[in-house]
């Protein structure tokens, strides 16, 4: 699995990429972006740890890039993402069970 | 004059040319660029067609330095000090106009001190005062000339009695609600 570092170079590209193609919404897209970012500083300020999902959000975002563009995800959904994350790791894990309450006595 | 939206596809290629340089300190590219994307949404709101032009200059300084050999590049912190200073040089001549306003006004809240407690409750004239200064930091943050010199005008009724302080309110609030 490729990590935040690996990933943000490629991030870029294609937000660049975005620049160039969407010629009249160019402002628009960086307001979207600006929002992936402030997300992202969210990931990386959470106490849980949310890294590992994060890059696995921002990896499905630039491979659907590589689709046709039917199935492209829009920077919204990656910030939509992203703040999922933050809040999947803030919710407290299902306890396992412990062996002594599976014991029938 | 450019826009500066023209320069966007550069500047995102720089971007991304950067993220991948200086790969291990990538959070701190993040940074310093979202800190440059912010004024740029900043600037886009105030409509101030003075403060885009030094922008834009300011961006294309960037990009074109990035054309030449490698010692010749500005850093991207060059880039976000840069408009930083602008913006800054910008809010610091609005708020200059502000200061000399200031004694002005401090003389109408001691005059309307004396009153205080008798005609009118103390709560009223502070709460009013605050609201005011809290529109005056907001209206005179905003580079946008218009919107200053029309709270000028606002100010310079109050200060010659031409105004109440409630009318003052009022308008000040108004204004703010142009840009809120």
């Amino acid at each position: 699995m490729k990590k935040l570092s690996d990933l943000m170079p490629e991030l870029g590209k294609v937000l660049a990429h975005d620049f160039e193609r969407f010629e009249i919404t160019r402002m628009g897209i960086l307001v979207e972006y600006a929002r992936v970012f402030d997300r992202l500083l969210d990931v990386l300020a959470s106490p849980y740890p949310a890294e590992e999902e994060a890059a696995k959000a921002i990896e499905e975002y630039i491979a659907s890039r590589q689709k046709p563009c039917g199935e492209w995800k829009s920077p919204d959904w990656l910030a939509y993402s992203l703040k999922q994350v933050v809040e999947e790791a803030r919710k407290p894990k299902a306890k396992k069970p412990l062996v002594e309450d599976e014991l029938p006595f | 004059m450019e826009k500066f939206e023209n320069l966007l596809p550069e500047l995102g290629r720089i971007f991304a040319y950067d993220l991948e340089r200086f790969k291990d300190d990538w959070f701190d590219v993040l940074y310093n660029y979202m800190a440059v994307f912010d004024k740029l949404f900043y600037i886009v709101g105030v409509e101030n067609p003075d403060l885009e032009k030094r922008v834009v200059e300011v961006v294309k300084e960037f990009i074109a330095s990035r054309q030449k050999p490698y010692e010749e590049w500005k850093h991207y912190t060059w880039l976000s000090h840069e408009l930083r200073q602008v913006m800054g040089e910008e809010l610091n001549r609005t708020y200059d106009k502000l200061r000399g306003y200031v004694s002005l006004l401090v003389r109408r809240i001691a005059e309307d001190g004396r009153s205080m407690g008798y005609f009118r409750s103390f709560y009223d004239i502070v709460a009013d005062y605050s609201l005011i200064m809290d529109y005056l930091m907001a209206i005179f943050s905003h580079p946008d000339i218009d919107i200053v010199s029309e709270a000028e005008e606002a100010l310079e009724s109050f200060i010659q009695g031409k105004e109440s302080r409630e009318g003052l309110k009022y308008r000040l609030g108004r204004i703010v609600d142009q840009f809120q």
